[in-house]
């Protein structure tokens, strides 16, 4: 899966989830108060996204503050499972 | 201890209320001194403070500003409500109770230069004469979280809790039409926010909060709510409520101690309740609803044993949030009728009714050992070890409540409304 195809997919579950577009989102600045997501939407976004891509998340995801720093978490998941064994 | 003076997010709906039952044809200015100055020397007709205990002493203080000035102040809310003596000390009018058929005689003696003294009406509000609260005044404040009132009355009559002595024991509910039109309002004015149904005890009238959750699962909302342990007998409340956008629900536990809840409410309701606590925070969480769980330390059996008694509790249940305080001798509640009769108050400013500070005699816990502790409780339900395994644990419910999920789904064909006592609630997937 190319990282835009993560990218799409991730952005396609949290605004799935919280009912928000993503277009005018800051990627740098902290994800939860611009998206004003509480702590249970987030398990349930991690959970989709875990679904959606075939990966399990790290627990540290859940110090991810900005969007791009869930990405790359997110996006260095991917790679790990992807890669040869 | 000194906290900071707003103990949950988010602004009040008290005074938004009270702005909805100004004729329009005056102009209201909502000030929350949380957040901004305020200006002194504004040309106000009136001023409207309303005030918990912790903020009587500054309520007096801006009154007595206005007051100097010439502009009439009205005091109203819990503390002047229960000691309405002292607070006509320092203004011009008092509200005792609802202010919903005192608040609109009060605005026409303002016009009218005759304001009286005290405000008190015998009659229950009828909440079906309550207004759509001002949300529009919050418009563009960009509150975390809006609070939304649909019922009012607990039947517990707890003794720290004063709230009864303002709203009664009998429950009394809005129309489900009427807290529809609220929160379409809120998410007009205040877009995508969560709501906290600011109640005493939601879902204490289960046939009126099925009909209100299955009316709000159409508007998409994210809210919380306020509600005793007993919802977890309601597997179908649950499951109207997780599909209804619940993210989570704030229980008064009160105690990790059982022997602490002796005594604690009108009926020994809740100590009977404390063997089944771990049983029905797991139902709850198993409709992906977290748990958030209100504590009170200092209570009359605690010893020093408490603060690890709590965080143990609050770490084997995986709480989603907690809440926790010192017992304080409000007033107006029984508590501090008792303990006054037991000479154990310590005189201080009402300012230092934070909820984090001792203010009376405890038998076993000094002031010290009692606000380290609480702080040690803290930092022990907060610490990073505690966070993970709650993320952990959380996402473990979801992951089954998904499964469950799809294997109704795939056995019945349909979506049930809700389901038998123990299921799993039968929401559509994520993605």
């Amino acid at each position: 899966m190319s990282s835009d195809e993560v990218l799409t997919t991730v952005i396609r579950v949290v605004e799935a989830e919280t009912g928000q577009s993503l277009s005018g989102l800051n990627p740098n600045a902290d994800l939860r108060e611009q998206v004003n997501l509480d702590s249970m939407q987030y398990v349930a976004i991690s959970v989709a996204i875990e679904n959606a891509l075939g990966i399990e998340l790290p627990i540290e995801i859940m110090r991810a503050r900005t969007f791009n720093g869930f990405m790359d978490m997110v996006k260095a998941e991917v790679a790990r499972n992807s890669a040869p064994v | 201890m000194r906290s900071h003076s707003t103990l949950w997010t988010g602004f009040g709906s008290g005074l938004l209320a009270v702005a909805a039952l100004t004729p329009r044809k005056h102009e209201v200015v909502l000030i929350d001194e949380n957040k901004e100055e305020i200006d002194f020397s504004g040309k106000f007709d009136l001023i409207a403070i309303g005030a918990v205990t912790q903020q009587a002493t500054r309520a007096y203080q801006i009154a007595k500003a206005f007051r100097s000035n010439g502009v009439p102040v009205a005091l109203g809310g819990l503390h002047p409500t229960v000691v309405p003596e002292e607070s006509m000390q320092h203004a011009d009018s008092v509200v005792v109770g609802e202010a919903e058929y005192l608040w609109p005689e009060l605005v026409r003696d303002c016009e009218a230069g005759t304001l009286k003294p005290i405000y008190k009406s015998d009659r229950t509000v009828d909440l079906k004469d309550v207004p759509v609260p001002r949300y529009d005044l919050l418009a563009d404040r960009q509150p975390g979280m809006v609070w939304v009132q649909t019922t009012r009355g607990c039947p517990h009559d707890c003794e720290f809790c004063a709230a009864t002595k303002v709203f009664g024991r009998a429950f009394r509910h809005k129309g489900v039409d009427q807290v529809v039109a609220e929160v379409e309002e809120v998410k007009r004015t205040c877009g995508n926010v969560m709501i906290g149904f600011a109640d005493d005890n939601a879902f204490s009238n289960p046939s009126f909060s099925r009909d209100l959750l299955r009316a709000i699962i159409p508007l998409k909302i994210r809210f919380m709510a306020q509600t005793d342990i007993q919802i977890a007998r309601h597997p179908d409340l649950l499951d109207l409520a997780a599909r209804a956008g619940c993210s989570h629900l704030f229980v008064g536990f009160e105690s990790a101690a059982a022997e602490s809840l002796d005594g604690i409410d009108a009926n020994g309701w809740k100590a009977r309740q404390f063997a089944h606590y771990p049983e029905y925070i797991r139902t709850i969480q198993s409709y992906g609803i977290g748990v958030m769980g209100a504590f009170i330390i200092g209570l009359h059996a605690d010893d020093a044993d408490i603060f690890k008694r709590t965080g143990d509790f609050i770490v084997e249940n995986h709480l989603f949030d907690v809440h926790v305080s010192v017992a304080t001798p409000f007033p107006g509640t029984r508590l501090r009728k008792r303990l006054e009769e037991e000479d154990r108050i310590v005189p201080a400013e009402w300012e230092n009714y934070t909820g984090l500070d001792l203010n009376f005699i405890h038998p076993k816990l000094t002031k010290e050992e009692i606000e380290q502790g609480v702080c040690q409780v803290y930092e022990r339900a907060y610490s990073e070890e505690t966070q993970m395994g709650r993320y952990a644990f959380y996402k473990q419910m979801h992951r089954e409540m998904l499964k469950r999920q799809a294997a109704a789904q795939a056995g019945s064909g349909a979506i049930p409304e809700s389901g038998p006592a123990g299921e799993m609630p039968r929401k559509p997937a994520l993605t």
